[in-house]
């Protein structure tokens, strides 16, 4: 045990190295959260000017910062992201609505986004709540009016600004996967390790001495096991107590999904390590492995968008079944349902143990 | 015998690197391997350390056949390689317990045997550094403390004084003759001829992936040269004693240079007291007188026909 040991004091002694572990995949969902708390910005242009229009205003309020949009301006503004919405209240929307007619009301967004699915979602839960109200109040305007705000006061089915459940899950899940990719990137410390032992010759040395090179990889892997073991649990403890990130009770069940994952990563690293001379060498084929590897695997973000056969290649990364079981255990699944998951989890850990340790034959070279 | 090598072939793809090599070497011995680089000393030392396989041949270590990577033969040898093996994120004192944990040192015993090691080497003092803050020869001399700390039968050490100052080298040429007192057989290659012929007991001349030439060191010298130079400093040269020291049978040349004769001769003919008695019979004084030897180098330079640094 004595490799082990020392591995991990060598790794823990090195401060750039341990900033790099334990820091780095808190700056990297850091950038997911910040990402995500871009504030909604929303725009409407009231033509109508009642009470009601004002009472709907005040309640998209609070869901999204309010910006003033010239009517004529409306395409270029939201092209140029100013604002993500905009709602127009024709003139006599809310006689309209009260005689029981629908329509009145234009929504504009950008086609591609849906960032602002949840204005429209309460915008129509809001109009067929107020076309009920407006049904039982006999299409009458004093009548209504009496209803709406004794609806609005006591009401028990009263309209909440809470964020959907789905923009929850996918707040989690760009978090997670921004989780994921820093694991990829500080597995490269195991192979640096594994290099830098080459390079200053202490591993002429230790296989000079009664050690076997099967005892002795198996000896590292394990130290950076234990060191990713330690980097995913202080992640998993910032994300439930610091971040607050939800994760729909699911936090056991990603644990232990990452820490398969970890075996992967740190597999992957000793991959890397054996196709390269030097330190910097091993970086650059690192990072030119890693970006790649977690796009095509969906840690940026859901590969909703990509054509099919992008969606076909990005099986073959341990990344890509990561995070679908991630996606499936934010989705109420639970860990044992994930057998197909887990399977290629470990399947991509042997490839990559086999690879990384299969080339070591003649360590005196 | 500790070693026996016969016969070993090891090819690299086409080329030949050992060609059946043979060297045997005795308990106590220090053993110098001499060869410019690419001659095969790394790969002989790669395979009698169990690192390398080979693809002929036998290798006997304390009378038992060893492979590649044989547990027992590797307990017993120490390994002091020729770029410097250290970790330099840990103190002397954890370098020291990682490679004697790696020999199934532990516990006291471990202990103990960093803290002799330390000592031998002279590094006590500084145990708690890390090596990066370390000299050239403290750090040659931590590498030597890292190969010996489980006391092996026999040490190899390839180049361990490459680089360092005299001051280092001379603390560390002390340590292998006392490692050697102590029991330790030693096998040692070197650039420095001087220190092979310091130190080493017995000589094998590898070039090309053959041992060209191997003995003693006496044994090696007389196979260059069959004459001695004789150089006599004296008060005053005179014809009669020069023309007396060339009648001299096995005398072939006697060169004047000022009060200095350069007298050569055969080797073994009792040269040295006959031109004495020479000289004494003139009324000249006798102020130096030196015979120069062949060295190793010049050994080395016959045999092979190029310099050891090459």
């Amino acid at each position: 045990m004595s490799i082990f040991k020392h591995t991990i004091k060598r790794i823990f002694r090195n401060k750039i190295q341990l900033i790099f572990i334990i820091l780095f995949p808190l700056a990297y969902m850091s950038l997911g959260l910040i990402d995500d708390q871009r504030p909604l910005k929303a725009a409407i242009i009231d033509h109508d000017q009642t009470e009601l229009t004002e009472r709907l205003i005040r309640g998209l309020e609070t869901m999204a910062e309010m910006k003033a949009v010239k009517e004529e301006d409306i395409e270029r503004d939201l092209k140029a992201l100013k604002v993500d919405y905009v709602l127009v209240i024709d003139q006599g929307f809310t006689e309209q609505l009260i005689r029981g007619e629908s329509g009145g009301l234009s929504e504009y967004t950008v086609k591609e986004s849906n960032v602002s699915r949840p204005l429209s979602f309460y915008l129509r839960q809001w109009a067929d709540q107020v076309g009920t109200i407006a049904t039982a109040a006999d299409h009458q305007s004093d009548a209504f009016y009496t209803s709406y705000k004794q609806y609005e006061d006591r009401a028990p089915l009263k309209l909440d600004n809470r964020p959907i459940e789905n923009q929850q899950e996918e707040k989690s899940r760009k978090v997670l996967g921004f989780l994921v990719i820093p694991m990829l990137y500080t597995s490269l410390i195991a192979g640096l390790q594994i290099i830098s032992n080459r390079n200053n010759h202490t591993l002429y040395r230790t296989l000079a001495a009664p050690v076997r090179i099967r005892s002795y990889m198996l000896q590292m892997i394990g130290s950076f096991l234990a060191v990713a073991l330690i980097q995913l649990t202080f992640a998993m403890l910032v994300l439930k107590w610091g971040y607050r990130v939800p994760m729909n009770d699911s936090e056991w069940g990603i644990y232990a999904l990452l820490i398969l994952f970890s075996v992967a990563a740190v597999s992957f690293g000793v991959a890397v390590s054996s196709i390269s001379k030097s330190i910097l060498q091993a970086c650059l084929i690192g990072i030119c492995l890693i970006e790649p590897i977690s796009m095509l695997g969906g840690a940026y973000g859901p590969l909703d968008w990509a054509p099919d056969f992008v969606k076909t290649i990005s099986q073959f990364t341990p990344v890509y079944w990561v995070m679908d079981g991630i996606d499936q255990l934010l989705h109420g699944q639970s860990l044992l349902e994930l057998g197909k998951e887990a399977v290629m989890i470990i399947l991509f850990a042997i490839i990559f143990f086999l690879f990384g340790t299969i080339r070591k034959t003649d360590i005196a070279k | 015998m500790i070693i026996e090598v016969r016969n070993l072939i090891k090819r690299y793809n086409d080329f030949l690197a050992l060609d059946h090599i043979s060297f045997s070497i005795r308990e106590g011995e220090i053993f110098g391997l001499l060869g410019p680089n690419g001659a095969g000393k790394s790969t002989t030392i790669s395979i009698l350390s169990g690192l390398t396989g080979f693809d002929g041949g036998e290798v006997l270590f304390l009378g038992k056949k060893i492979g590649r990577n044989e547990m027992d033969s590797k307990r017993e040898l120490g390994i002091v390689p020729q770029d410097i093996a250290l970790f330099e994120d840990l103190t002397a004192q954890e370098n020291l317990d990682y490679f004697g944990r790696l020999y199934g040192l532990k516990g006291k015993l471990l202990k103990d045997r960093v803290k002799e090691a330390l000592a031998f080497t002279g590094l006590t003092e500084r145990r708690k550094d890390r090596p990066k803050g370390f000299s050239g020869g403290m750090k040659r001399r931590l590498n030597i403390a890292c190969a010996i700390l489980h006391h092996p039968k026999l040490i190899i050490m390839d180049e361990p004084t490459v680089g360092i100052d005299p001051q280092s080298r001379n603390h560390i040429m002390q340590s292998i003759k006392e490692l050697n007192r102590m029991g330790s057989t030693i096998i040692y290659t070197s650039h420095y001829m001087e220190e092979v012929e310091e130190i080493c007991t017995k000589v094998a001349v590898v070039d090309r992936g053959r041992v060209i030439a191997q003995g003693t060191k006496e044994d090696l010298k007389s196979l260059v040269s069959s004459e001695e130079k004789i150089m006599v400093e004296l008060s005053t040269v005179n014809f009669t004693m020069v023309e007396g020291i060339k009648k001299i049978e096995s005398i072939s040349e006697c060169v004047v240079n000022g009060n200095r004769l350069d007298v050569v001769g055969k080797k073994g003919e009792k040269n040295v007291s006959r031109i004495i008695q020479v000289i004494s019979e003139s009324e000249a004084d006798i102020l130096s007188l030196n015979v120069e030897k062949p060295s190793l180098e010049a050994v080395f330079l016959t045999l092979t026909g190029r310099s050891l640094r090459d």
